[in-house]
């Protein structure tokens, strides 16, 4: 929120959006590293972007030595991918314990660069330019790259942007803006802003008063609060899209109108969605493939149940370092896992394949996502607030 | 209506409810506005 009352920012994001389209010899996203840094520098000082900047040169750099051995016809052997992911979960997990440390009231490992720099998203970015590069894609230069990891834009709140993205954007010249591309841009930003500072902020002051603390007592607070908590979210991450859109840089949508959804399933496939999208890519594919290759295509089926609840632990996890989040990720998975099984054994019958069926989940699918949500993030809401 | 006319008047109405989010977003920054609209109520 703080972020985007701030006049910085908009004058940052405004200089971004013009100078991204202005005529520099340079690659797009090289261009928008150097525009970031800069941006990064306004909004967080120095000493933060030249921390982003650092992080950013560490990882290029091994995954630049990881790319020289594979050229060279060498094996990169286990080492070097190890380092890579070491300093990527070791600061992971630093930043999710400073963050625990400092919600009960004390500060353990100072690592306040890691907060400023919403470290949980940079994780995720970092793991997703290591397979790629290790896959065989281009690396970007450290420039181009710290762009990637720390865009300025996806400070407050993500979305999870994705290598490949980054990577075309990069080989392709930036189109040129119109008036009804820029109109497109402004007016997504603008309905993000509506979402976060007249929808959510309005929910939370009608339910608990302009400076009030939120409630989580009774399920009524909880259902108030997964909405005042989509309008939030769903806001930041419409301001970070908008932005993106104007400035060319990849920013993927993360929420598709997900309390229309008819199933908890769809509804993880639309809320969130950047998140989902990195999940199943990097966690829930790769798990179901080693899985059947170990135990064959007959355990298909309870193989993927269960690469579901580790992949919703893992999201339970990165949201909080606690064993509070590990049993929410826990139970999630299951009541996925759950409902896949009765969905599969109810599509069995003709009846529930039929239109009448279809009609009456389009009417009660809504209320039922909405009425287990408010129950599983019941228990959480003091961690997750 | 010729479709470079419908285009128009779908830019022109979209530039007017950007306006009036703005307008609501700028409204709603005012502590006092806020607490007035939300709370008095």
């Amino acid at each position: 929120m703080n972020l985007l009352l701030r006049p910085e920012f908009w004058w940052a994001a405004l200089a971004a959006c013009a100078l991204m389209h202005a005529p520099w010899p340079a690659r797009p996203m090289r261009r928008f590293g150097a525009l970031n840094a800069a941006a990064l520098a306004l909004l967080l000082g120095w000493r933060v972007a030249a921390g982003a900047a650092l992080l950013a040169l560490l990882a290029w750099g091994l995954l630049a030595l990881l790319r020289r051995r594979r050229a060279a016809g060498r094996s990169p052997g286990p080492a070097l991918p190890l380092a890579y992911l070491l300093l990527a979960v070791a600061l992971f997990v630093m930043h999710k314990l400073d963050l625990e440390r400092r919600a009960a009231g004390g500060s353990l490992l100072p690592v306040e660069l890691l907060a400023r720099l919403a470290y949980s998203y940079v994780f995720l970015r970092l793991v997703d330019a290591g397979r790629c590069v290790a896959d065989g894609l281009r690396l970007l230069d450290p420039l181009s790259l710290l762009g990637y990891l720390c865009p300025f834009h996806m400070l407050v709140a993500g979305p999870v942007n994705v290598y490949r993205d980054h990577l075309a954007a990069d080989e392709a010249p930036l189109p040129a803006p119109g008036f009804a591309s820029v109109l497109g841009g402004v007016d997504v930003v603008t309905t993000g802003l509506l979402y976060k500072l007249v929808l959510a902020e309005g929910l939370r002051i009608f339910a608990f008063g302009l400076d009030g603390p939120l409630r989580t007592a009774g399920l009524a607070d909880s259902a108030l609060l997964f909405v005042y908590l989509f309008f939030d979210f769903a806001g930041y991450s419409l301001v970070a899209l908008g932005l993106g859109r104007l400035m060319g840089v990849p920013t993927p949508v993360n929420f598709d109108r997900p309390l229309l959804a008819t199933s908890l399933t769809e509804f993880w496939r639309r809320w969130h969605a950047s998140l989902g999208q990195w999940v199943r890519a990097q966690l829930f594919l790769p798990l179901q493939t080693a899985l059947v290759r170990r135990f064959g295509p007959a355990r298909a089926r309870p193989a993927a149940l269960l690469v579901l609840v580790l992949s919703f632990t893992f999201v339970g996890l990165w949201h909080g370092l606690n064993l509070a989040m590990l049993l929410w990720g826990v139970a999630l998975g299951m009541a996925l896992a759950l409902e896949k099984l009765v969905r599969d054994g109810l599509l069995r019958h003709a009846w529930a394949r039929g239109p009448a069926a279809g009609r009456l989940a389009r009417v009660l699918g809504p209320a039922y996502v909405f009425a287990a949500m408010v129950l599983l993030l019941h228990p959480v809401w003091g961690v997750l607030l | 209506m010729s479709p470079r006319a419908r285009r128009a008047v779908g830019l022109a109405l979209k530039v007017l409810w950007v306006v009036v989010k703005l307008t609501l977003v700028a409204a709603l920054l005012d502590r006092n506005a806020a607490n007035f609209v939300y709370a008095g109520f």
